[in-house]
């Protein structure tokens, strides 16, 4: 299948790839998965004191689409609000890498990494 | 399992044909493949997860015998449609029912459970971190060492005894749910096919990696 070009850009330089410390209270960690596929995808957020997300990291074992959406999250998520971080739906990652329709399930990976890593820092505090 | 219909005659002398018969009675030509038939009948086995591979082979190579394309090769274009269509589904039956992960899913389709595999349900995140650090574990495997070998057979013993154990949990399942027909065990069924799933592609995965070696 071709790729579209900010997939492939995305697949080749992934963004943030790492992991923080995820005991630290102030880490979010996301853990989700594609049972389909087999693929997972573990998304982190980094808050600051203003309650502002400092930093972004995420591991993706999966597709080149896959890869590609936690990738674009975590470059739109650093510096935005945790509720505006809330905001970003499926939708806009998959218009943006012009995702193909059966690879649509990778962006809504991603959505959810992003909730479940809030969800996750929001538990600790 | 199969909806019951009642027989279509012969497409070719018109003759009545036995249900779910695949050829003629009375022309012995070669009657196009039941749809409503699921795998479990095209062998003539009894459905269930236990199925025995030994078995399946031995009645796919005498299925494969009556219907292959060869023995068709002269007739005309419709039979050899039918033909293909039978050994196409052979094939699909051969690899679903010799295959647990595949079996499994197909036991569920057939009870009508939806296998919402799109969904990417956050059920078990703890399962999931371990499915996680596998793969970084496989993904830092330094492959110039010399126990490099070593070590992904050892990963490669340690999940595949995961997958032994899985395929056992799903035979007990479904061994249940033969005699009780619990929906909630269907429910539990879905949950190891997918454990399943993700250690299976775990092992395809080190299949890779370990090409990379040699």
């Amino acid at each position: 299948m071709a790729y579209n070009e900010k997939v492939l850009d995305h697949y080749e330089n992934p963004r943030n790839v790492g992991s923080f410390d995820k005991s630290d209270d102030n880490v979010g960690t996301g853990m989700v998965g594609a049972p389909a596929c087999g693929d997972v995808m573990k998304l982190q957020i980094k808050v600051g004191d203003d309650g502002v997300i400092s930093d972004a990291k995420f591991k993706t074992f999966g597709c080149g689409s896959a890869i590609a959406s936690s990738s674009l999250v975590t470059e739109w998520i650093k510096g935005k609000s945790l509720d505006d971080a809330l905001t970003i739906k499926n939708k806009d990652i998959a218009e943006e890498l012009a995702l193909p329709p059966v690879k649509i399930h990778c962006s809504v990976l991603a959505e959810d990494a992003i909730k479940q890593a809030i969800t996750d820092y929001k538990k600790k505090q | 399992m199969a909806t019951q219909t009642s027989p279509q005659p012969c497409w070719s002398c018109r003759g009545p044909i036995q249900e779910l018969a695949p050829f003629c009675p009375t022309c012995n030509i070669i009657q196009p493949p039941d749809p409503t038939q699921n795998y479990f009948g095209v062998f003539s086995l009894t459905p269930g997860f236990n199925v025995d591979n030994k078995q399946v082979e031995t009645l796919y190579r005498e299925l494969q015998q009556q219907f292959h394309p060869d023995r068709f090769a002269t007739k005309s274009p419709t039979e050899r449609r039918y033909s293909m269509e039978h050994v196409t589904r052979l094939n699909e039956g051969l690899r679903t029912l010799g295959d647990p992960l595949a079996l499994a899913v197909y036991l569920l389709q057939l009870f009508g459970h939806t296998v919402n595999s799109e969904s990417n349900t956050p059920s078990d995140p703890e399962f999931l971190m371990e499915v996680m650090e596998l793969r970084e574990a496989l993904e830092d495997l330094d492959l110039s060492q010399d126990d490099a070998s070593d070590s992904l057979d050892n990963m490669r013993g340690d999940i595949e005894q995961k997958c032994v154990k899985e395929i056992s949990e799903l035979n007990t399942l479904f061994a249940g749910y033969f005699k009780e027909k619990q929906s909630a065990t269907l429910d539990t069924v879905a949950k190891v096919v997918d454990r399943l799933r993700y250690h299976n592609r775990f092992l395809e995965e080190l299949d890779q990696r370990e090409e990379s070696l040699f």
